[in-house]
């Protein structure tokens, strides 16, 4: 009977072991050809170098690409233990394949029928993070099991910990443990202590799931899980277990930091493929410096986030649980220095994880009364017309050629009557702007906003005073820093320099104005701007404590779909729009408009408010040729017993000579 | 009911005792024990593969990106190699209007304070003037701050960027690129008269004819007359030709010379309204009327 049951078994193990052998074969020389060849040295293919983008002071923002390969001699040997616990416990013994694991895994495949466990050794990740996608299907996993082999064959087993070491990636843009040591800790890889390094080691199985940053319970559980694994292969006893677990980790506050401008990032990329093509830009080892003020873009990231909650919680969209963070409001800063044209912040959205569209460059939105600083200029610079001429603000219909009647209106729905352009223009009273733009000529406002740097394409219309050609908010900002800087005009410039990785320089920029109109042409209209903070629609900017000098205009559109600020000081010149992406109204929960006032003053206000903070303010130079004259609002005469309210305007000396 | 054995074999005639079935069975468990302790099947089929490595291609993700990064720093290279023989040309030619050429179809070059004074004094002032007058240029050289000079040519000009060490631009001028290709043709000689050349077909005079009306030139079109090297070397002048082409505000006047092997054509260049002057007066030989405004 026994020797029935050996007979039956080995007859059974005979056959399985010849099928297993004609079907092994099969499948090696099946699948050979589709195999890449191993290089002499692991680490050969993997050097890339690093790509390196640095901000004005010389910080560093982001790194792209690149390994940083160190021996294993340079890796903790608790990262080493951690990883071999985490991932491969067998890593020491077997020849690729965890046969055990693997056989496990079959089971429970075969039982679903698809790949729902891997069983994959440390070998077999490192031959898929090489050469395969990350797909999960059979014919990738023949074909790691296959590469895990000859690289077992032709590697040591120190070799292939350290190539895996260097190679996975932890999330945060780095890869290889030196990188991930560097970004997490502030540290060398050999420098991680237990409680480091067994975080760390739990990151490569699902980078963004256990991202300590993003979610730091899920990282606790994972380095709790590998430091369990380390007990039980008798790596470290439970009372280091215990003990690293309860260690509080001191993560490195830059991380934050290096992700932020990533907007900025990707716009400095865009323009470099441009010019030097995919493959140089992000595998060149280029270094990259360019104008982001990293102290001014964590200013601007603060100032958008508080500014989109405000916007969430009075718009209800905090409370939508069901709402996506993409079909909420989003909000978009741009900054300038109008001395140069230097972008020195920039924020494309309300997440760039979420949407990496980027709304200060790419979006073209209606700028609503935003626009109007090009229709007064066009006005007060050869036009006639002064800071104290007076216009009716009385109900108007336009007849337009081979179109309907044109009937503006005010943003309030009210008439003011008789009233200077100074006071129109604090208020944003569209009526004036309407009867202006008619006398005026659009053409002569488009020729304006195109000197002044906006250079999205402006359909020269009666409505284009109202701001009905849409604009992005950089064109908003370097043409108010053309307003702010006395009439030169900066191309907006991201780009210092790009340098090869060992210095030498393959691109410049150059801060290169053309002036476009004299500061004494632009100042009665700059003039007129500070009023708008001072007094006028964006007094909010005043009321939330920002006293230094500063000029601007708000913008909202009709319908409320987009609120816009675009205002300046004598050293900065920032665009804030708000609005949603797929254009609906911005309402409060009470259904009453949100403005460019009241939605993105705000932003604006405190963004300012933080990079000006230390600073000696300082106003707008007055030029040569310009003198103040004290009128009657209503008249623009000098006032008199009769006057109820005066406003002292800025005028061109030839100006207060006429009659 | 028949055994396994039988059903697989066929009888007893192909049967075997229990004793080799024990060795059997005793083998396949030491084989599976030496496998599984040493891994004998993985180790085959891994000698196998690396065996056939070489025979493989390189394919697959790190290829794909060790081929990109190979290409990108050797474009990088390049870019570089290129910047290094521009510097180096830079030193070898003597005139801004030879730059287009050296950058040429597009591209940029930083070139020294020392450098492009160099280059642009290549040219005479009379030439020159036009785009930089000598003022601005003398302020410009006294100015501490400036520190190099970016040359950038694209769509048929010239932009120069005077730049202080922080990249602001302390002056900028662009010159059209045909003014720059006449003004690269002065000085230039090549072997012939001046009718086996186009231009001057038409216009040619003896040079005795430029001796007398030398006096009644301006000064500064006589100074760039004589700078041509030819007469600046004394060589014989034997005719005189005016180019009928103008570009760019400028002509061309060709001087032929005597050599011992025969003839050479020089080029100089002058504005066009001092090139209208100078072949009216060696077409009649007298001194021109005043110009004036026409009403």
């Amino acid at each position: 009977m026994t020797i029935k049951i050996i007979r039956t078994v080995a007859l059974l193990a005979i056959l399985l072991g010849c099928a297993f052998g004609v079907i092994a074969g099969i499948v090696v020389l099946s699948v050979e050809s589709q195999l890449p060849q191993l290089p002499e040295q692991l680490e050969e293919i993997a050097m890339s170098p690093p790509t390196e983008i640095y901000g004005i002071d010389g910080s560093i923002l982001t790194v792209l690409g690149g390994r940083q390969q160190v021996p294993l001699s340079r890796i903790s040997p608790y990262f080493q233990n951690a990883v071999v616990a985490a991932e491969d416990k067998n890593f020491w013994k077997h020849g690729g394949l965890d046969k055990m694991a693997l056989l496990r895994a079959m089971y429970r495949n075969l039982r679903k029928f698809r790949v729902v466990q891997g069983g994959s050794t440390i070998t077999q990740q490192l031959a898929k993070n090489m050469f395969f996608s990350l797909k999960q299907d059979w014919h990738r996993k023949i074909k790691d099991m296959l590469m895990a082999l000859q690289i077992e064959r032709r590697f040591s087993k120190e070799e292939i910990l350290e190539a895996y070491c260097n190679q996975s990636y932890f999330g945060a843009r780095a890869f290889g443990v030196e990188a991930a040591a560097q970004t997490y800790f502030s540290k060398h890889a050999d420098r991680l202590t237990l409680a480091e390094a067994s975080l760390l080691a739990g990151l490569p199985n699902s980078p963004s799931r256990y991202n300590p940053y993003v979610n730091p319970d899920e990282a606790k559980a994972r380095q709790r899980f590998v430091l369990s694994r380390m007990v039980v292969q008798q790596m470290i006893t439970q009372e280091e277990s215990d003990s690293a677990f309860n260690d509080s980790l001191v993560f490195r506050p830059m991380y934050r930091g290096m992700q932020r401008g990533s907007y900025f990032v990707d716009y400095v990329l865009r323009q470099l493929e441009g010019e030097l093509g995919r493959d140089v830009t992000y595998h060149g080892g280029l270094k990259i410096y360019t104008t982001l003020n990293l102290r001014y873009q964590r200013a601007a990231e603060e100032a958008v986030a508080q500014g989109i909650k405000d916007l969430d919680d009075w718009t209800g969209d905090a409370k939508k649980d069901s709402m996506l963070d993409e079909d909420k409001i989003q909000a978009a800063l741009v900054s300038i220095d109008p001395g140069t044209g230097a972008i020195v912040a920039m924020v494309g959205g309300r997440n760039y994880e979420q949407s990496e569209y980027n709304r200060a460059v790419s979006t073209r939105r209606l700028p609503g009364s935003g626009f109007k600083p090009f229709l007064y200029l066009a006005a007060t610079d050869s036009r006639g017309f002064t800071p104290k001429s007076v216009f009716v603000d009385s109900a108007v219909v336009f007849d337009i050629r081979g179109s309907k009647p044109w009937r503006p209106e005010n943003f309030d729905g009210r008439y003011h009557g008789p009233m200077v352009l100074k006071e129109a223009f604090a208020f944003s009273i569209n009526i004036v702007a309407a009867k202006l733009i008619y006398r005026v000529g659009p053409e002569a406002v488009v020729e304006a906003a195109h000197k002044l740097g906006i250079k999205s394409r402006l359909d020269p219309n009666l409505s284009l005073a109202l701001g009905t050609s849409p604009v992005a908010p950089l064109e908003m900002a370097s043409a108010f820093g053309t307003i702010a800087n006395g009439g030169t005009y900066y191309e907006p410039l991201s780009i210092l320099r790009v340098e090869d990785r060992t210095g030498n320089i393959l691109m410049e920029h150059f801060f290169s104005g053309t002036r476009v109109y004299d500061p004494e042409t632009l100042y009665p209209l700059l003039d007129m701007m500070k009023a708008v903070v001072d007094r006028g629609t964006a007094w909010t900017i005043r009321r939330l404590g920002f006293n230094a000098p500063a000029a601007g205009k708000t913008g909202s559109t009709n319908d409320y779909k987009d609120a816009w600020f675009t205002g300046f000081t004598p050293n900065l010149s920032t665009s804030v729009w708000v609005g949603y992406d797929q254009k609906r109204e911005i309402r409060d929960t009470m259904r009453r408009g949100i403005t460019g006032g009241r939605g993105a003053a705000p932003i604006w206000a405190r963004y300012m408010t933080q990079v000006t903070e230390g600073q000696p303010s300082r106003d707008f130079p007055i030029p040569k040729g310009i003198r103040f004259e004290l009128v009657d609002v209503r008249t623009g005469k000098s006032p008199n017993s009769a006057t109820a309210d005066t406003v002292q305007v800025a005028l061109r000396d030839e100006e207060t000579k006429l009659p | 009911m028949e055994s396994f054995e039988k059903r697989i074999f066929g009888g007893s005639r192909f049967g075997v005792s229990g004793a080799i079935w024990l060795g059997i069975a005793a083998f396949l468990a030491i084989s599976l024990t030496v496998e599984f302790q040493w891994n004998v099947v993985e180790k085959w089929i891994g000698s196998y593969l690396d065996w056939h490595n070489d025979q493989r291609s390189k394919i697959g993700t790190a290829w794909e990106s060790f081929d990109q990064t190979v290409h990108a720093v050797g474009k990088v290279d390049t870019l570089v190699g290129e910047m290094r023989d521009r510097e180096s040309e830079v030193e070898s030619i003597n005139s801004i209007a030879d730059v287009p050429n050296m950058l040429s179809p597009r591209g940029g070059i930083a070139v020294s304070k020392a450098d492009f004074l160099r280059l642009f004094r290549g040219l005479s002032s009379y030439l020159w003037e036009e785009w930089i007058p000598a003022k601005d240029l003398m302020r410009m050289t006294q100015r501490e701050d400036w520190s190099r000079c970016y040359l950038w040519w694209d769509g048929g000009k010239l932009d120069i960027y005077m730049v202080d060490q922080s990249n602001e631009v302390l002056f900028r001028r662009t010159i059209p690129g045909d003014w720059l290709e006449i003004v690269g043709m002065s000085g230039k000689r090549q072997s012939g008269v001046l009718e086996e050349t186009g231009e001057f077909r038409r216009r040619v005079y003896p040079a005795d004819r430029l001796w007398q009306v030398l006096d009644t030139l301006d000064d500064d079109v006589v100074k760039q007359l004589l700078s041509s090297p030819g007469l600046k070397e004394a060589e014989s002048l034997h005719r005189i030709g005016i180019s009928n082409i103008v570009v760019a505000g400028l002509g061309v006047v060709g001087l032929e010379f005597t050599t011992p092997t025969g003839f050479s054509v020089e080029r100089v260049v002058i504005h066009d309204d001092d090139l209208w002057d100078l072949g009216n007066l060696l077409d009649r030989g007298v001194v021109p009327e005043p110009w004036s405004e026409p009403y």
